[in-house]
C-alpha cells in the first residue's frame, strides 16, 4: 500500500485582491488523459479499498466502499468515458467528491489511475472545451485548463450525475437480461 | 445563543400550534366545551409568553390579541361559531407562518394578522358588545397599534372572508342563532341586521339583485327587533332565520353555475322560485300583525346621558365611531360627547330614531350591560323623561372592572402573572391611593357570598364548589409538575447522532466476536488457552450484550405514537369536507402505536394523499349517499397497529368503492394494459398507483390529475414499506399500508453467494433448507424445492445477480414469505445471525428495489440488504409483464 493517503484542504485560500480570481484544481490522470477537478468539490483521496458491487446495476458503478461509516457508491470514469476498466495497481485511488445529486449533496467516490498535484489557475485561463480534436464526450467538460506542455480537462461532476444521466443508467439497469 | 433560543422556540411553538389545532376541531365538534376553550386559551398563552421572552414582538402582540378573543370565548361574551373556528384556523396558520420567519422579523403582525383580529371582532359584536370590546379598555389599548388601528367594535367585512359571502351568512346564522334565550338579544340583533345590510350591499356590488330584495325585508323585520318594536319571540326568530337560509340559498344558486348533468325538476323550480316569496310575505304579515308594517315617521331627536364605569373610557376618537357602529340600527347618532372622570364617564349622545323611549333603554341597557351605571333619556327640548339607575343588584359598581369576567367566574380561574390587575396599575400609574384601593378591595366580598347575599345559591353549595375549585387546582398542579419530570426534549439530530454510534459501536462490537472466533478456530493451545485466560469470549459476550440493550433502548427513543400524524389530519378532513361540500366524519383507532420518529416524518405526505384520495373519490356527495340508502355523513377511518416486526396502517372509506371496469378501460385507453390482459382484482387496484393514472373524471383541485397515488407508492416503498388495495363496490376502499418499526438497526441473517456477502431480515426468514444437487429436472420443475411434501418455488440468488462461479454441491435455500405463500432463495452458504445496522444506498441505486440498504461487516467489506419481498416480485414481474 502506498502511504498516499493525504487529505486535501476543500477551501481555496481567499483570492488576493487585485489579481483575477483563481480556482485550485486536482489533477488526475484516467488512461492517458489528464482531468483536473475542483478542490472545492474534493472531501479526500483514498487508496483503492475493497469494493461491493451492488448486483444489477451497470458496469461502470463500480460499487461501493465503507468511508468511516459510511456506504459511498464509486464510479469508473474509464468505463463511462469508454476508456476501458479501472484496474488495480500501485497508484490507482478514489477521489471521493461532492456532488449535486436530484439537489441533494451527495458523496460519490471516482476511480483515478493516479493523483498528481494541486495547482492554482487564474479563471481567465479556463478556455471552453474544444468542439473537436477530442475523443471524448465534451458534454462532460467545463473546459480546458492548459497545463505548461500538457492540457487538462475540466470535469462538470454535476452534470456527471445530472437526473438524465442517471436516467441513463437505470436503462442499463433495466435493459440488463434477467437471469431465470 | 439566541439562534438556538430560536430553534427551541420554533420547536415548542410547531408543538404547541399543532395542539391548538387539535382543540380547534375538538371545539367545533362540541362548541360548548370549556376546557377545549381552556385549553386554546392556555396554548395561546404560552406562545405568547415564550415569543415575549425572546423580544419576538410581532408575535407576542398578535397571541395576545388572539387570547383575548379567547377569553372572550372563555367567558361567554363571544359565541363559538363555525365561522369563528375558521378563524381561527387561519390564525393559527398565519402564527405558523410568523414563526418561521428569521429572528426580529417585522415589527408588526402582517396585514393579513389584522384581517383575522377583524373577523374576530365582527363575530364579538355580532354577539353582543360587551365592556371588553370598549374602545379603550385595557385589551385592546395593550394591542398593538398595527391591531389596534383597525376600527374596533365595527361591523366592516372581514377582509379575509371576501371571497365569498358564505362567513358572513355564517355570522348571520350565529346572531341569530338562540336569539330568545340570548341575554343581550337586541344588540345580537342589531348586529344581525348591519350583516344583513352588509350582505345586501354586497349582494347589490355581484349584481343579485334578487338578493337584495329579500335581504331588504329581512332588515326591516331585524331593525324593528333591534329597537324593541317587536318583541323578540321564538315565531320571530324562527322566521328570521329561515328567511337567512332562504338569502344564503338564493345567493348560492346565482353564484354556482348549475350544473347540465343534473335534470331540473319543474315543480321543484317552481317551489324554490315562490318560497322567498312566502317568506317575504310572512315577513310582512308578522310585522302587520304587530301594527308596524308602515313604517312610522322618526320621532325626533333624543338626548342620551349614560353614565358608565370610568376606566374603561380613554379613547374618544375610536369611540365615537364604535357608537355610531353599534346604534346604527337603532337610529342615526347625530352627536357623541364623552366626558371623562374617574371613577365614572359621562356621555351624551344625541340620537334620532323612531324608536320607542324603551325600546331605546332597553337596547342600551343591553348593548352596555354591566358597565352601564345610569341612563338619562330626554326628548329634545323636553324636560328629563326617564332616569333610571342601571347598576344590577348585587354589583359593587366600584368593583375594578377591567376584568370583570375573569372574576366573576365562578369557576377555577388561572391568574396570569404577566397580565397586572387593574389596581396594580392604578397604584402603579399613582391615579390611585393605596389606601382608597385597599378599602375597595375590601367592600369586594367574595363571589360565593355575594352569591349567598343575593340569594341565588345555598351557602352549603359554595363550600361544596370551593373544595372541587381546590381540588381542581391541584391536580392540575399536580399534572404540571409530572409533565415538568418525566419529559425533555431533545432535537431529532442529537437522537440521530446518538442511534449512528450505537450503530458504529455495533459494528464494532461485531468485529469483537468475530476476531475472538478467529482466534479460537486457529486450534492452536496456547493461543486458546490465553483467550480462555483473558476471557474474549466472555467480554465479546458481555459487550453484545450491553450493544443489544443500548441499541434497543436508543430505538426505543426514537418511537413515537402515531398520534401525532393522525391527529393532524383531523384539519386536513376538516378542510376538505368543507371545499368538497361533503360531509365526512374522521374516526382513528390504535393511536397509541408507536413507530420510528424518521417513518412517522416522512409518512405524512403519502397518508395526505390517500386520505384525500377517499375524500374525493371515496365518499359520495351527501345526497348520492342518501339515495345509495347510507348515512349522509362519510366516514374516513385511519387504523394502526403492530403485527410483527412491521406497524400496519390501515385508511378506509365507506364510500363508493374502486370502479374496476372504468379503472381497466383507462388503463387500456393510456397503454398500461393490452385489452385482452385479464386481471386479478389486486392486479387491477394496482393499477392505480402506476404514474399518471387518474379516473376522476373531473379534475378537482385536490386530486385526480393522477399524480399522488405514484408519489404515494414510491414514499412508501423508500421507508421499505408495501401498499395493499382492497375495495368492494358501494361499500368503501382500504388502503393498507405496511412499514418497517425502524430504519436504523435489525437482526438480519448473513449469508453468502461466491465471495459476497448478503443479509436478509431475520422477521422475513422462515427456515432454511439444505439442497443437494437438484439439478437435474425439466425447465419448469429445476426451480422447485420439495419441503415436508410441498414445492416451493427458489430463486437462485447467484443466477439473479449474476454473480460468476459455480454454485457448491450442497445450496441452502432460505424460506420466506412473499404475501402468504412460501418463496425460496438459493445461496451458496448461511453464516448466521447478524445485528444489521442499515446504512442507505443512495439514490444512485434506487432503481434497484431489491436492496433496501447496506450494511458494513465486522471486517469493514460491506454486505448488502435484501428485501426477500421485493426480490420475489421482481422476479414474478419478469414473469408475468402484466404486474410488472
Amino acid at each position: 500500500m502506498t502511504p498516499m493517503r493525504s487529505s486535501v484542504e476543500a477551501t481555496p485560500s481567499p483570492a488576493d485582491a487585485g489579481r483575477p480570481a483563481s480556482l485550485q484544481f486536482l489533477t488526475i490522470q484516467l488512461d492517458h488523459e489528464v482531468f483536473v477537478l475542483e478542490v472545492a468539490r474534493v472531501r479526500e483521496i483514498l487508496d483503492f479499498p475493497p469494493i461491493t458491487k451492488i448486483p444489477r446495476t451497470p458496469d461502470f458503478l463500480r460499487g461501493v466502499v465503507n468511508i468511516r461509516g459510511s456506504v459511498v457508491p464509486v464510479v469508473d470514469l474509464k468505463q463511462k468515458f469508454g476508456l476501458g476498466q479501472t484496474e488495480k495497481t500501485i497508484n490507482t485511488c478514489i477521489v471521493v467528491v461532492e456532488v449535486t445529486l436530484e439537489g441533494e449533496t451527495a458523496v460519490v467516490g471516482v476511480l483515478a489511475d493516479a493523483c498528481h498535484d494541486v495547482i492554482e489557475v487564474e479563471s481567465n485561463r479556463i478556455e471552453p472545451p474544444p468542439k473537436l480534436g477530442t475523443r471524448l464526450n465534451i458534454q462532460f467538460l467545463k473546459g480546458v485548463v492548459k497545463l505548461g506542455e500538457t492540457f487538462g480537462l475540466y470535469l462538470d461532476l454535476d452534470r456527471l450525475f445530472s437526473p438524465e444521466e442517471l436516467a441513463l443508467v437505470l436503462e442499463e439497469t433495466d435493459g440488463q437480461p434477467t437471469a431465470r | 445563543m439566541t439562534d438556538e433560543l430560536l430553534v427551541l422556540f420554533r420547536e415548542g411553538t410547531r408543538e404547541n400550534l399543532d395542539e391548538l389545532e387539535a382543540a380547534l376541531l375538538e371545539l367545533r365538534e362540541r362548541p360548548t366545551d370549556r376546557a377545549e376553550v381552556d385549553r386554546i386559551f392556555r396554548v395561546m398563552h404560552t406562545i405568547k409568553g415564550s415569543a415575549g421572552m425572546l423580544g419576538l414582538e410581532a408575535i407576542a402582540q398578535f397571541a395576545h390579541a388572539l387570547e383575548n378573543e379567547f377569553d372572550a370565548i372563555r367567558t361567554g361574551r363571544c359565541l363559538v361559531t363555525p365561522a369563528l373556528i375558521e378563524l381561527a384556523l387561519q390564525a393559527r396558520d398565519l402564527l405558523l407562518v410568523m414563526i418561521e420567519e428569521p429572528f426580529g422579523g417585522p415589527p408588526a403582525p402582517p396585514t393579513a394578522g389584522a384581517a383575522i383580529l377583524e373577523g374576530f371582532r365582527c363575530q364579538r359584536a355580532a354577539v353582543g358588545a360587551s365592556p371588553a370590546d370598549w374602545p379603550g379598555a385595557p385589551t385592546t389599548a395593550a394591542a398593538p397599534t398595527a391591531i389596534a388601528g383597525a376600527p374596533a367594535g365595527g361591523s366592516p367585512p372581514a377582509p379575509a372572508a371576501s371571497a365569498g359571502l358564505g362567513p358572513l351568512f355564517d355570522e348571520l346564522d350565529g346572531c341569530l342563532l338562540d336569539l330568545v334565550a340570548a341575554p343581550a338579544p337586541l344588540p345580537r340583533a342589531a348586529a344581525a341586521c348591519r350583516l344583513t345590510r352588509d350582505l345586501a350591499r354586497r349582494g347589490r356590488e355581484q349584481g343579485i339583485d334578487s338578493l337584495c330584495e329579500f335581504l331588504g325585508d329581512l332588515e326591516a323585520l331585524l331593525v324593528k327587533i333591534a329597537r324593541g318594536a317587536v318583541p323578540v319571540t321564538a315565531e320571530a326568530t324562527a322566521l328570521a332565520r329561515e328567511a337567512a337560509a332562504q338569502a344564503r340559498k338564493l345567493w348560492l344558486e346565482a353564484t354556482t353555475e348549475p350544473d347540465p348533468a343534473v335534470e331540473i325538476d319543474p315543480a321543484a323550480l317552481l317551489a324554490a322560485l315562490e318560497r322567498p316569496l312566502q317568506i317575504r310575505q310572512q315577513i310582512r304579515n308578522h310585522l302587520e300583525l304587530l301594527g308596524l308594517a308602515a313604517p312610522p315617521p322618526r320621532a325626533g331627536a333624543w338626548n342620551v346621558r349614560l353614565v358608565l364605569v370610568g376606566d374603561q373610557m380613554s379613547s374618544e376618537a375610536r369611540a365615537e365611531s364604535w357608537w355610531r357602529q353599534s346604534l346604527d340600527p337603532l337610529g342615526q347618532l347625530m352627536r357623541c360627547q364623552p366626558v371623562f372622570g374617574n371613577p365614572e364617564a359621562t356621555i351624551e349622545l344625541e340620537l334620532g330614531t323612531d324608536a320607542t323611549p324603551e325600546g331605546i333603554q332597553t337596547f342600551l341597557r343591553q348593548l352596555l350591560g354591566p358597565a352601564l351605571l345610569a341612563l338619562e333619556l330626554r326628548s329634545n327640548h323636553e324636560a328629563p323623561t326617564t332616569r333610571t339607575a342601571a347598576t344590577p343588584p348585587g354589583k359593587d359598581r366600584h368593583r375594578p372592572a377591567s376584568r370583570p369576567t375573569a372574576e366573576d367566574d365562578p369557576r377555577p380561574t388561572e391568574a396570569s402573572p404577566e397580565v397586572q390587575r387593574l389596581g396594580e396599575i392604578l397604584l402603579a400609574r399613582g391615579e390611585v391611593s393605596p389606601t382608597a384601593l385597599a378599602q375597595s378591595l375590601a367592600e369586594q366580598k367574595p363571589l360565593g357570598e355575594r352569591l349567598v347575599a343575593a340569594g341565588a345559591v345555598r351557602p352549603a353549595a359554595v363550600d361544596e364548589a370551593l373544595v372541587e375549585q381546590r381540588r381542581q387546582r391541584e391536580a392540575r398542579d399536580r399534572q404540571m409538575r409530572a409533565a415538568g419530570l418525566t419529559s425533555i426534549r431533545v432535537s431529532t439530530q442529537k437522537l440521530d447522532k446518538l442511534v449512528n454510534l450505537i450503530g458504529e459501536l455495533v459494528t464494532v462490537q461485531e468485529r469483537l466476536s468475530q476476531a475472538t472466533r478467529t482466534l479460537l478456530d486457529l486450534r492452536k493451545h496456547e493461543i486458546v488457552r490465553l483467550v480462555q485466560k483473558l476471557d474474549l469470549a466472555g467480554i465479546a459476550e458481555e459487550v453484545n450484550r450491553l450493544t443489544s440493550g443500548l441499541r434497543d433502548n436508543a430505538l426505543s427513543i426514537r418511537m413515537m405514537p402515531i398520534e401525532s400524524t393522525f391527529s393532524k389530519f383531523r384539519r386536513l378532513v376538516h378542510d376538505l369536507s368543507a371545499s368538497l361540500g361533503k360531509e365526512i366524519d374522521l374516526t382513528m383507532s390504535g393511536t397509541e402505536t408507536e413507530i420510528d420518529k424518521t417513518v412517522i416524518d416522512r409518512l405524512d405526505e403519502p397518508l395526505v394523499h390517500l386520505i384525500r384520495n377517499c375524500a374525493d373519490h371515496g365518499i359520495e356527495a351527501p345526497d348520492v349517499r342518501e339515495r345509495a340508502g347510507k348515512p349522509r355523513r362519510g366516514t374516513i377511518h385511519l387504523a394502526a397497529g403492530h403485527v410483527g416486526g412491521n406497524v400496519l396502517i390501515r385508511i378506509s372509506d365507506d364510500g363508493a368503492g374502486l370502479d374496476r371496469e372504468r379503472i381497466v378501460r383507462k388503463a387500456i385507453e393510456r397503454g398500461l394494459i393490452t385489452s385482452e390482459a385479464s386481471l386479478s382484482e389486486r392486479e387491477v387496484f394496482a393499477l392505480i398507483l402506476q404514474p399518471g393514472f387518474s379516473t376522476a373524471e373531473r379534475v378537482t383541485d385536490l386530486s385526480g390529475r393522477g399524480v399522488g397515488m405514484d408519489v404515494v407508492k414510491r414514499t412508501i416503498e423508500d421507508l421499505r414499506g408495501t401498499l395493499e388495495i382492497s375495495s368492494r363496490p358501494g361499500q368503501g376502499t382500504t388502503f393498507e399500508v405496511t412499514l418497517p418499526l425502524t430504519l436504523a438497526i435489525i437482526d438480519g441473517l448473513r449469508v453468502k453467494v461466491g465471495r459476497q456477502d448478503f443479509i436478509l431480515p431475520l422477521t422475513a426468514v422462515r427456515e432454511c433448507v439444505e439442497m443437494h444437487g437438484t439439478r437435474q429436472g425439466s425447465a419448469v420443475t429445476q426451480n422447485l424445492i420439495e419441503v415436508r411434501g410441498s414445492l416451493i418455488p427458489f430463486i437462485r440468488l447467484r443466477e439473479r445477480f449474476r454473480i460468476a462461479g459455480e454454485p457448491p454441491a450442497s445450496e441452502q435455500v432460505i424460506i420466506t414469505l412473499l404475501g402468504d405463500r412460501p418463496l425460496g432463495l438459493a445461496v451458496d452458504a448461511v453464516i448466521g445471525e447478524h445485528k444489521t445496522v442499515i446504512k442507505p444506498l443512495g439514490k444512485m441505486f434506487r432503481r434497484v428495489p431489491e436492496f433496501s440498504g447496506a450494511t458494513i461487516l465486522g471486517d469493514g467489506t460491506i454486505a448488502v440488504i435484501l428485501d426477500p419481498v421485493r426480490l420475489g416480485k421482481a422476479c414474478q414481474g419478469a414473469g408475468q409483464p402484466a404486474e410488472g
